[in-house]
């Protein structure tokens, strides 16, 4: 056990020593959770560019002016949503979204009021939006926006028709009397809409059956987690690699013939895997913690993902080796198997998406990895965890008895 | 030239001989190409919604009422659950974006004061939480709206809100002038025929390429520094090769390399996944050639500055994931905010995926393209002068 041991120590130290794999193992997940957290917003989750709106339509048209008020209403406090222009055709208009300046010109029609007035109910009109096809969150906002506008408008023309029959069932002729008792119902319901806006809906996390309370992981945590258990996963491979490099570069069988048995060398190969996927995840916490702020959970959860995490790391890693015959096929063969794991799993989506992916990503132990960490940050307890960290280890018991057939029966 | 061009077909004969370089040069975007343009909404051939589950704990008109309004979103696709505790596992096991949960009594008490709220569950900063809370509220203004008129009708005619017959006649001429809305909004993309809309493929695709691209690097990258060890390069010194043609002909094979790569990814893209490559095929090709020479110039940097296989792995795996995600590969940088997307446009890969987008999505020509070409080539000159004035040959 003590040659195991120093095999390892000796493995861990040259690994540490190495500014590559520090880069690999250290930088790399840092400056990508730092990069994507700056770029989410951090905990406070998603922020959006400004979306350039140019809207088209004729001087004094009332309708322009309230669709003018609702879209620079968006912009409050520090936000600026949107920023807005005017343009006096929609020709006019569509040729700054062409032209790069704009990125959805809104065309209110000229007769927009006189259809919503109309008795007839007979007319119609379209408020048209031109929108620029690479963005994809500002121009929807501002359809939703708009849309809620048109729904207003077409909501109050129902009050006034439902008011002017009331009015005109009870008796009243007069068509003064009957616009009144109209305008005076849509601006009722213009009133309901407003004080409703907002009210008859709570959004909360799901509940995680043992926790005291749940916790929101925020944007930088989850993307942090989802690159470190990628890149314990790229250090595992490197490190185990080295038996590879050894074997190429002739000292590992040189070794098989000192008196220390094969399986002691081999073993101590395979606990630096182990040690240096641990020390990783142990250093990473940590710089998220001081870095970001971020609440991995508590505890005996995170304690229980960090050992089964690494395992699992190890396992993987010595089972990749093992398929290998070089170091070049090694490093190729297995980069790519960890790219599709990763991608499957969610490594690169900071969390899990929904359906049908949530169930393919358990597939791979990172998947089940990344879903145990979630809860954990969550504030999940170790029951909550328990079901991820024992799928874990399973992966990592399979990968790392079928690495050491392959490896006995090489070394044979 | 012919010297150049003999080093670049000596390093293309190399890699198409490695199989393994097929697999990070073409299999790997591919596969990535498929999963996060399915994970972005794939084809939109058929009406694909965010998974929801529902749980009514009422069953009355309102709540019924509220769950064909959900059932007309585009947006969410329902599915009902029997019980809140299975809802809230699915949402925690992430089997479903977010759950709705009608409580007892939302029929009996709908647009009172006394209207118990909809419960919404879902995991915040999930990536459809926002859409699955928006649809609801949606769907919410939308059910209390017809309520709203009827009541502000019966109001504005000073008429008692429980008299039935008087809310009949105006809930009737409500609710068909709210299920003929005289007004409408039209929506068009620029650059697009009416009504097609841009397919997660269109996103992914370019983006992917270029990630790709770059992550291929690493083979250029690593053949050099190979050949710098092994003491290849010292050797063609003693030819009558200039040291100007060796490295010409080093980044003249990685250029071809990159560009035959896309040749491949474009391909595919446009013939696969229905991504509009070809809309103009001048102003592609323009862009190819600007992304090759910028691929190139930073490959033969990398393998220039760093001179251990490990370095150069380490270098381009990062360098190629911190470039692609500034850049707006991995996810629209509209989304991240002025600040982010102002220092993504600094980097090179923002602006040849602005050429590509703009291609694919706006149709745009050789003088709308100019700028990101301009750009990849300003960045690949000053790699170039760069690795020139570093290039060591031991």
């Amino acid at each position: 056990m003590k040659k195991a041991l120093t095999i390892a120590w000796k493995d861990l130290r040259s690994t540490y020593r190495n500014p590559a794999a520090l880069a690999m193992m250290l930088v790399a997940p840092l400056v990508l959770a730092s990069l994507l957290g700056l770029a989410f917003g951090g905990e406070a989750g998603f922020s959006i560019t400004t979306t350039k709106v140019v809207l088209a339509a004729e001087a004094g048209n009332s309708e322009a002016a309230h669709f003018e008020s609702v879209l620079t209403g968006l912009n409050d406090g520090n936000d600026r949503l949107v920023d807005l222009s005017r343009a006096e055709s929609e020709e006019e208009a569509r040729n700054l979204v062409d032209a790069g300046e704009s990125d959805v010109a809104i065309t209110v029609p000229a007769d927009l009021s006189e259809v919503l007035i109309d008795p007839s109910g007979t007319r119609s009109a379209s408020v048209l939006l031109y929108e620029n096809p690479t963005k994809t969150i500002g121009p929807a906002i501002v359809r939703g926006v708009v849309q809620q506008v048109v729904d207003g408008l077409n909501g109050a023309r129902a009050v006034a028709y439902g008011a002017g029959v009331l009015a005109f069932d009870a008796g009243v002729r007069e068509e003064q009397q009957i616009a009144a008792i109209a305008s005076r119902a849509a601006e009722l319901y213009a009133r309901g809409r407003e004080q409703g806006s907002g009210q008859g809906l709570t959004v909360g996390e799901p509940r995680l059956p043992d926790a005291q309370q749940t916790k929101n992981p925020g944007v930088a945590g989850q993307v942090l987690i989802g690159m470190m258990v990628f890149f314990m996963m790229i250090a595992a491979l490197n490190v185990a690699r080295t038996v590879l490099d050894e074997d190429y570069a002739g000292t590992l069988p040189r070794l098989f013939t000192t008196p220390t048995p094969q399986r002691i060398i081999l073993g101590g190969k395979f606990l630096s895997v182990f040690l240096v996927v641990m020390v990783q995840s142990l250093l990473l916490l940590l710089a998220g913690s001081l870095l970001f702020g971020t609440d991995w959970g508590s505890a005996l959860p995170v304690t229980l993902l960090i050992v089964s995490g690494a395992l699992a790391a190890a396992g993987l890693g010595v089972f990749l080796i093992s398929l290998a015959k070089t170091p070049g096929q090694a490093g190729a063969i297995g980069t790519g198997v960890l790219l599709v794991l990763a991608l499957v799993g969610g490594n690169f989506v900071g969390g899990a998406p929904e359906g049908f992916f949530s169930t393919v990503r358990r597939f791979t132990p990172n998947g089940w990895l990344l879903e145990g960490w979630l809860i954990a940050m969550r504030g999940g307890s170790p029951g909550d965890v328990a079901l991820q960290v024992l799928a874990a280890l399973a992966f990592a018991v399979v990968l790392f008895t079928a690495g050491v057939l392959v490896f006995r029966r090489r070394y044979a | 030239m012919s010297h150049i061009w003999t080093l670049a077909k000596k390093d293309l004969l190399q890699t198409s001989r490695d199989r393994l370089a097929f697999l990070f040069i073409i299999v790997m975007p591919l596969v990535f190409t498929l999963f996060f343009g399915l994970l972005f909404g794939g084809l939109h051939d058929e009406e694909t919604g965010l998974p929801v589950a529902i749980v009514d704990h009422d069953g009355g008109p309102a709540a019924e009422e509220l769950v064909n309004l959900l059932k007309e979103s585009e947006a969410v696709e329902l599915g009902a659950l029997p019980s809140e505790e299975e809802a809230n596992q699915a949402v925690d096991q992430y089997k479903v974006a977010g759950a709705i949960i009608i409580p007892a009594g939302f029929s009996a008490a709908f647009n009172t004061e006394e209207q118990p709220e909809i419960a919404v569950i879902a995991v915040q900063g999930s990536s459809g939480s926002q859409s699955v809370i928006e649809a609801v509220r949606s769907a919410l203004t939308r059910l209390t709206s017809a309520r709203l008129a009827v009541d502000a009708a019966l109001e504005a005619n000073e008429l008692d809100p429980e008299n039935s017959e008087a809310r009949s006649a105006a809930a009737a001429v409500v609710e068909s002038a709210l299920k003929n809305p005289a007004v409408t909004v039209k929506a068009e993309a620029a650059g697009t025929t009416a009504g097609e809309i841009p397919s997660g493929f269109d996103q992914a695709s370019p983006g992917m390429v270029i990630n790709f691209v770059l992550f291929s690097l690493m083979t250029a990258a690593i053949s050099l520094t190979t050949e710098r060890k092994t003491g290849a390069l010292r050797r063609l010194l003693t030819t009558r090769v200039r040291r100007t043609q060796i490295m010409g002909g080093k980044i003249l094979g990685m250029a071809i390399l990159s560009f035959l790569q896309q040749v491949a990814l474009v391909g595919v893209g446009q013939f696969l996944f229905g991504v509009d490559y070809l809309r103009d095929p001048a102003a592609l090709l323009l862009v190819m050639i600007s992304l090759s020479m910028l691929a190139a110039s930073l490959g033969l940097l990398i393998g220039t500055l760093f001179h251990s296989e490990q370095a150069v792995i380490a270098t381009t795996v990062i360098l190629s994931m911190v470039l692609a995600a500034l850049g707006g590969a991995w996810f629209p940088l509209e989304i991240t905010g002025s600040t982010f997307s102002t220092i993504g446009h600094l980097t090179p890969t923002a602006w040849v995926l602005d050429g590509f987008r703009g291609i694919i999505l706006r149709g745009w020509g050789v003088a709308d393209v100019l700028p990101s070409v301009g750009a990849a080539w300003g960045y690949a000159l000053v790699f170039f002068g760069l690795s020139a004035w570093r290039f060591r040959f031991e």
